[in-house]
């Protein structure tokens, strides 16, 4: 399988995270595959700088996208552990999919309850008066007769 | 804090430099480096820093305006305020643009729809107290340059701005901004340091409001019982609920209703409006002088005098109160009091005809504050209702509504009723209702009644009998027992019993006017909060047709995969993905 490297630096949650040039690619085989999500790829020693400059990997076997999430060396080979980032993987079907969207950065609902929102412990105060105030007085007298 | 958000452009592109201002940044405005003359200068705005050493010394501030539908220039508010008071240098003179490029729904300068106008003003200072505005128009895709040709006699800038014939809405960018240069040979483009904004991002910004979107009109109401939609009465906006039950919810409109006729139409009780002398003379009818007898001519004196008052504590009965009202009473024309089975010639007071007088405390217009949940859930409204005390009511009932109090006062007795009505039209069809009623009794009783009367009158004859007969038989010590008596009935204290005592109402020393005490939540977040939470939706959707973060509930896969594969995908997808 060839692996090719990448250094991003966008939020992890990206779907689309955007690749650049890639800094280096090379060849390697699977070393163990944990789960369908964690793998760990056996490569020569030369592709060293290329994993430690990168922190993404692009592996054309599984065509997917890949969590550099840390690496072993041993003898002449370098080990590179795995996480699938299913979020670019599967960034187009992802879009497809239907769901109920109950946050979203744009979009909102004003009227619902936000369990984020925050408030200060004091509270601002307002205050307005009716036009008309109860300032006269009259005398009264009630008599029968 | 409000704040305001730039994004740097280059070379007409915008680029992802962001910078935040805070309220006070752009209030203020100066250039931290004294510019050069080869344009490399920077300006900042407050803390904020603008335009570069590359681009120019250009730099802008962004504004947002209020969702509507701007029909004519007849909405404008206040852009920005420069003070580019002074110049450095001969050589250089400041520029103060305000550039428009239209209306576009995507970033970059070519795709402009729309027609975005802006009205400015040049208020030129003559001196730091006399100004005059010129008025200069641009359409889309000029700009406004207010040049500074001349270093004399124009001391600051204010400039204003407005839009027209556009509708905004959530998906509407808007390019506008302040362009600031130096150095008159080196006027650089506007293009290098104009800066966008989110229309969503700043919208709150004039008002703080966030505009409402409407969900899932498509799928309305289906008139099915016991579903969840629409989620409003009258289905305004349904939420994913679902089919739900259709009804009706208007409300009927509201009757006010004359009210029935009182005692005083019965003609069995004399109702008089009264001034402090006609009170005052009053007394003195009823409780005429009397001198304690030295001899048996004052004897006489007296007994008249205590004939007088046994007839006048029969007039006492036919009194029923005697009280002060809050409220300003219509009399009829001066007239003699009748008092029982005897009217008072020259003591006057103005008959009132009806014992129900109503007195209206105006309206008071609340508006939403935020315009969203916290205005319902986190907001409370007393309204104060003088000689009755605080109450608290609902938000429904007084948010983006008219509060109106009127007060039915019983003159007879002091008795109130104060009706609370309510006038809603946000969020539901418009309604007038009555909210809530609340009694009590605002008088002050004029302690001028007695049922005891009586004895205290029969302790006088008592004493002023024994008085005579001791001093007219020589009985001095007979007649000192019988004056000790009289004394005790009159001055030393008869068992005068006033009517409900002194029952003055505690309201009379209390504030006289209705006013209404909101108490709001201070929201406190972080500048870039639906970035890093997002907003709440609820909404069924294409997660493709979000952009930035989006949390999804419930997402139900329509592609293979496996199922390790898909509980991360799910996991991911609740967790957000920003798009």
């Amino acid at each position: 399988m060839t692996l090719t490297f990448y250094k991003i630096n966008e939020d992890y949650r990206v779907l689309d995270k955007t690749l650049g040039t890639g800094t280096g690619s090379a060849t390697g085989h699977l070393h163990e595959k944990i789960n369908d999500i964690k793998m760990s790829v056996k490569m020569p020693s030369s592709v060293f700088n290329d994993v430690t400059a990168s922190n993404y990997v692009f592996v054309d076997l599984t065509q997917a996208y890949y969590y550099l999430d840390s690496y072993d060396v041993e003898n002449d080979c370098v080990i590179v552990n795995l996480t699938m980032d299913v979020r670019k993987t599967f960034a187009t079907q992802i879009k497809g999919v239907r769901a109920t969207v109950v946050r979203n950065q744009y979009k909102r609902q004003g009227y619902l309850n936000d369990t984020e929102y925050k408030a200060l412990a004091y509270e601002g105060v307002q205050y307005k008066t009716f036009p008309n105030a109860l300032t006269d007085a009259s005398y009264i007298l009630v008599t029968v007769g | 804090m409000a704040f305001i958000r730039g994004f740097r452009a280059r070379n007409g592109l915008l680029t992802n430099e962001v910078w935040d201002f805070t309220a006070q940044d752009v209030t203020s405005f100066s250039w931290s480096n004294p510019p050069g003359s080869n344009n490399s200068g920077v300006c900042t705005i407050g803390s904020g820093y603008i335009g570069g050493s590359n681009g120019g010394d250009m730099g802008g501030v962004l504004f947002a305006v209020p969702s509507i539908n701007y029909s004519g220039w007849d909405h404008d508010f206040l852009l920005a305020s420069f003070d580019i008071e002074g110049y450095q240098g001969a050589d250089y003179k400041r520029e103060l643009r305000l550039v428009t490029d239209g209306l576009f729904t995507s970033f970059g300068p070519s795709t402009y729809t729309g027609n975005v106008r802006v009205k400015a003003y040049l208020r030129a200072y003559s001196n730091p107290t006399t100004y005059t505005d010129t008025l200069i128009t641009a359409s889309s895709g000029t700009d406004v340059q207010f040049h500074r040709d001349d270093y004399a006699n124009v001391h600051a800038r204010t400039v204003q701005c407005l839009f027209a014939n556009v509708v905004y809405n959530n998906s509407h960018k808007v390019l506008i901004g302040i362009g600031l240069a130096q150095d008159q040979g080196n006027a650089i483009t506007w293009l290098e340091g104009m800066t966008y904004f989110d229309y969503n991002y700043f919208w709150q910004l004039l008002g703080g409001n966030i505009p409402e979107e409407d969900f899932d009109q498509d799928l309305g109401p289906a008139g099915e019982e016991g579903g969840y939609g629409p989620t409003q009465p009258g289905g305004s906006s349904g939420g994913s609920g679902g089919p739900g039950p259709t009804f009706d919810g208007t409300s009927d409109p509201w009757v006010d209703y004359a009210v029935k006729p009182g005692i005083a139409a019965l003609g069995l009780v004399n109702l008089y409006k009264c001034d402090v002398g006609s009170l005052v003379n009053l007394g003195a009818e009823l409780f005429p002088d009397i001198h304690w007898p030295t001899s048996l001519q004052d004897v006489g004196e007296v007994l008249a005098a205590v004939s007088d008052s046994i007839w006048n504590s029969k007039l006492i009965d036919y009194i029923v109160s005697a009280h002060i009202i809050p409220v300003d009473v219509t009399g009829g024309n001066l007239t003699d009091i009748k008092v029982g089975t005897r009217t008072l010639t020259g003591i006057l007071a103005r008959p009132i005809s009806d014992d129900i007088v109503e007195f209206d405390c105006g309206t008071v217009h609340i508006d939403e504050y935020y315009t969203n949940f916290v205005d319902y859930t986190g907001t409370r409204c007393r309204v104060y209702i003088p000689f009755h005390g605080f109450v608290e009511i609902k938000p429904e009932y007084w948010q983006s509504a008219d509060l109106n109090l009127k007060y039915r006062f019983n003159v007879i007795d002091g008795s109130f009723i104060a009706m609370l009505y309510s006038t809603v039209s946000r969020h539901q069809k418009p309604f007038k209702s009555l909210i809530g009623q609340y009694t009590g009794c605002a008088c002050v009783h004029v302690p001028m009644t007695g049922s005891e009367y009586a004895s205290m009158f029969s302790g006088m004859i008592s004493g002023a009998g024994g008085l005579v007969t001791g001093l007219a038989s020589g009985h001095y010590t007979a007649a000192a027992t019988s004056a000790l008596a009289l004394d005790s009935s009159v001055g030393g204290g008869g068992n005068v019993q006033m009517s409900n005592a002194y029952n003055a109402s505690a309201g009379f020393y209390g504030h006289p006017c209705p006013y209404v005490i909101i108490e709001r939540q201070v929201s406190h977040f972080s500048e870039i909060y639906n970035q890093e939470k997002g907003f709440p939706v609820i909404k069924s959707m294409l997660i493709g047709s979000c952009s930035g973060l989006t949390i999804c509930d419930d997402p139900v896969l329509n592609f293979g995969t496996t199922d390790e594969l898909a509980k991360e995908i799910i996991a991911a997808l609740k967790e957000g993905v920003i798009i």
